[in-house]
């Protein structure tokens, strides 16, 4: 049986998927052994919270050389719920960029992202609801030589510059 | 030898003698080799053609993204293909983005990925 061994983009943005369904396909894509991680396209679907929590499989260890470029969820509807497991996930699979944008994240998304995302460097949080979270909150992000923080009304961009 | 990385044919009305002619590589010397390593497909309205074309699989890189304003007509929805067919050891490249998939469908696949 012949397997697919270097599929490294995958989009499936905008096909109605939900957390069910979805959570197959990231599941398979963070556990699946013949896959060259590039860039996972999810965004425009119906994905509300459970995505990561059922993709998170702890039996099962990803593959060794799971890295992945870039994770792209906008517009969807994830609230901050979703991000504690999405960040365990993202602990286990070094993952470059982040597309959160246009979801219906606040405050804690930030903590989680803060603290448990080491692996990335860019996080797009534009479009969701940051602007209810105090300015102050936003600024804790700031550390000498390790976040840089763009925060305007319109867009949040958080640049992590990878450690040597 | 390949002459191209891939070719962009999104938004036109090719029909499948126009494909095949991208597919069985009749454009260049080599008629075993494909036209372009990637093709790219966008809003075409019939993608089956192409995602069943055993041909489709000398190719690294396959779009064939629907859109918003054909996602309501059914008959360009990817229906009636077995994702099987369309994931080979060779694919870098695959958007089906904007499409009709089944949940069927979406299962085949993640089970291939595995």
């Amino acid at each position: 049986m012949q397997h697919s061994r270097t599929l490294r983009d995958l989009s499936l943005g905008g096909c109605k998927l939900g957390d069910t369904l979805a959570s197959k396909v990231f599941g398979a894509w963070i556990h699946g052994r013949n896959l060259a991680r590039g860039a996972l396209d999810l965004s425009v679907n119906l994905l509300a919270g459970h995505i990561f929590q059922q993709a998170d499989d702890k039996s099962e260890k990803p593959n060794e050389a799971a890295t992945c470029k870039l994770l792209n969820f906008s517009g969807n509807l994830l609230t901050d719920e979703a991000i504690g497991p999405l960040t365990r996930l993202i602990e286990r699979v070094e993952v470059e960029s982040l597309d959160l944008s246009g979801n219906r994240l606040g405050k804690d998304t930030l903590v989680w992202l803060r603290e448990r995302a080491p692996s990335v460097t860019t996080i797009d949080l534009s479009g969701n609801h940051l602007s209810l979270v105090k300015s102050a909150s936003i600024l804790e992000l700031r550390e000498p030589g390790d976040l840089q923080v763009r925060y305007t009304k319109e867009q949040t961009t958080i640049k992590k510059p990878r450690k040597l | 030898m390949f002459s191209l990385d891939h070719i962009d044919l999104s938004g036109n009305s090719i029909n499948e003698e126009g494909l095949n002619l991208f597919l069985k590589g009749k454009l260049q010397t080599d008629e075993n080799a494909p036209f372009a390593r990637g093709l790219i497909c966008n809003d075409m309205k019939d993608k089956n053609f192409l995602v069943n074309n055993p041909k489709s699989r000398k190719l690294d890189r396959l779009e064939l993204a629907g859109s918003f304003s054909l996602i309501q007509d059914p008959s360009v929805a990817v229906s009636g293909f077995s994702m099987a067919g369309i994931l080979h050891s060779g694919l870098q490249i695959l958007d089906l983005s904007n499409n009709n998939l089944s949940a069927d469908q979406i299962t085949q696949f993640v089970e291939r990925l595995h």
